[in-house]
């Protein structure tokens, strides 16, 4: 668990560091909306290069993209043979008895992977380049223009940053009871699923009662600072858009208005 | 029943930027029926160190050995768990069955006790801390007091029947009549059952009131290893690693500094009553 990127920031003066979480949060929609349009080997080259190009303005060692993607390893690979297996179309490769590999299906999930795992690494900058309190303040800001969401704006950015807040307490928690179960001779490793499942009881009751004792110890402190909900509430740090966000708009949207033009990228159907 | 660790080294993520030595070359053994106290500022190795010696942790280099034999090498978990009894810091956080029986039998059933010998310690086990079996058996843990839950996570450990039991701060966080009561079931263990005890404490108090022999930690090093008269012996050596001597031990060098002839040399809150009362009677 402790492997897990999302949500860990890492601290650099770089230029995207510097950029407001909003412009991130946007931009990243964007590349996402990209990738999931391109059209040709073309369009992911230039997605290629725009990752490459945000991994260099944002002094993150590409160590921890990668480290990042460990924890989809199984997914992009489950993705890749499913679609090996399952498109039909083009030349036939190579068959094993029913199994039938068509060049289709590995064009295809060429595809499925290299998207999967640019949508994974730009993720990856987003919040490795912004502390978790900017990020959901950043989020905090769009849901605000989102006509919905823009009541329950604050109360979902404020339980995601508590909930982001509380992942390392937790681990270490579960740590903490797993060794003084182990202590008293609980084997986590043997026996077959059902087994396995029942010997992580001693660890989840007593993570769920200390994780509500929290909670209830938490919400009690917010009270005692007469916390009321995002009515009225202001801020210490106000988000404000500089020249380094206009910069970073203009370039991703403009890469994606040529892209669009040109005809490499499109709605896929 | 001994354990001697030799030559002992443990680091965190060999190899990665977070690299940290956390103990380095420890040397050590212990008999049966000893009482250790172990001290030392936050983040001496204390931890660490009794990880190793029921085999949570392995050590970088060295050895824990137990009746001789290696415990990573000869021993499977299960084995060194019958031995060997850790009581974590705030152990009643790991409390997690529907009674407080269930609770207590949940180690010695994972270590293969017949049902018979479960319903047997899990009695004493109960009786050694000082709660009434037939009173807590059917209770819910988690209806319990504080100090009471404290005592089944313990009476949990003690039900296994370890010859070693290591307990991390056993008493924190408990009101000072909890306190006592739980170090005086500590002292009955080792004085009456026969049970090794390593104490770790951040009290002084404590250790002096019942170790008879006292380990001091700092910077991941064992760097005394004495009986705690000696131990607490220098006061400008233990501040100088962020520790103190008991407070029994300040008051009586407080009333020689005031010119009062006291032995200065004792340390047990027992003994420092009983040289006051005399120095004070005497006057009299």
């Amino acid at each position: 668990m402790s492997e897990m990127t999302i949500g860990q920031y890492y601290p650099a003066d770089s230029f995207v560091h510097k950029l407001d979480p909003r412009t991130k949060i946007m931009l990243t929609l964007l590349y996402i909306l990209f990738i999931f349009m391109v059209k040709s080997v073309v369009g992911y080259a230039v997605a290629f290069l725009f990752l490459v190009m945000a991994i260099m303005f944002s002094k993150i060692p590409v160590k921890y993209i990668i480290k990042g993607l460990k924890p989809v390893a199984f997914i992009v690979t489950l993705t890749i043979v499913i679609n090996i297996l399952w498109t039909k179309g083009g030349n036939l490769l190579f068959s094993i008895g029913f199994i039938k590999v068509y060049a289709e299906g590995v064009v295809v999930a060429a595809k499925m992977g290299v998207r999967l795992m640019l949508l994974v690494s730009t993720t990856s900058i987003m919040t490795l380049s912004t502390s978790t309190i900017d990020l959901t303040d950043g989020m905090e800001m769009l849901m605000r223009k989102v006509p919905f969401l823009k009541n329950s704006a604050h109360d979902i950015s404020m339980m995601m940053s508590i909930a982001l807040r509380f992942i390392p307490t937790l681990q270490e928690e579960t740590d903490r009871i797993m060794k003084a179960q182990k202590s008293r001779g609980a084997d986590f490793d043997s026996g077959n699923i059902v087994q396995k499942a029942k010997a992580m009881l001693p660890i989840l009751v007593p993570l769920f009662v200390s994780a509500f004792q929290r909670a209830g110890e938490l919400a009690m402190a917010m009270e005692a600072r007469c916390y009321r909900g995002g009515e009225g509430r202001t801020k210490m740090k106000v988000l404000k858009y500089t020249k380094r966000d206009a910069v970073a708009y203009v370039i991703g949207f403009l890469f994606f208005a040529v892209m669009v033009g040109s005809g490499y990228i499109g709605l896929p159907f | 029943m001994s354990i001697e660790v030799k030559n002992l080294s443990h680091v965190y993520s060999l190899g990665t930027v977070f690299e940290h030595t956390a103990l380095k070359d420890i040397d050590f053994s212990v008999g049966p029926r000893d009482f250790i106290g172990i001290i030392g500022h936050t983040g001496c190795g204390k931890s660490t160190l009794i990880q190793h010696l029921n085999g949570l942790l392995k050590p970088t280099t060295g050895s824990v050995i137990i009746n001789g034999k290696d415990i990573n090498k000869e021993m499977p978990m299960k084995e060194i768990v019958k031995r060997v009894g850790i009581v974590f810091q705030y152990p009643e956080y790991q409390l997690f069955e529907e009674t407080v029986y269930k609770d207590v039998a949940f180690g010695p059933k994972n270590i293969g006790f017949s049902e018979e010998e479960i319903e047997k310690t899990v009695r004493e086990s109960i009786e050694l801390v000082g709660l009434d079996f037939d009173e807590v058996k059917d209770v819910s843990p988690f209806d319990m007091s504080g100090g009471q839950k404290r005592r089944v996570a313990i009476a949990g450990v003690l039900a296994m029947k370890p010859q070693i039991l290591i307990l991390d701060e056993p008493a924190s966080g408990l009101d000072p009549m909890g306190r006592s009561e739980i170090l005086g079931y500590i002292n009955k263990l080792n004085k009456e059952v026969g049970i090794c005890i390593l104490l770790v404490s951040h009290n002084m108090d404590d250790v002096a009131d019942f170790a008879d022999k006292v380990m001091v930690f700092s910077k991941g090093r064992l760097v005394k290893f004495d009986t705690p008269k000696e131990v607490f012996s220098d006061v400008d050596e233990l501040e100088k690693i962020g520790l103190t001597v008991p407070d029994s031990k300040k008051v009586l060098l407080g009333l020689k500094e005031k010119g009062i002839d006291v032995d200065t040399s004792l340390f047990r809150t027992r003994d420092a009553i009983e040289e006051i009362i005399r120095v004070v009677g005497g006057k009299k």
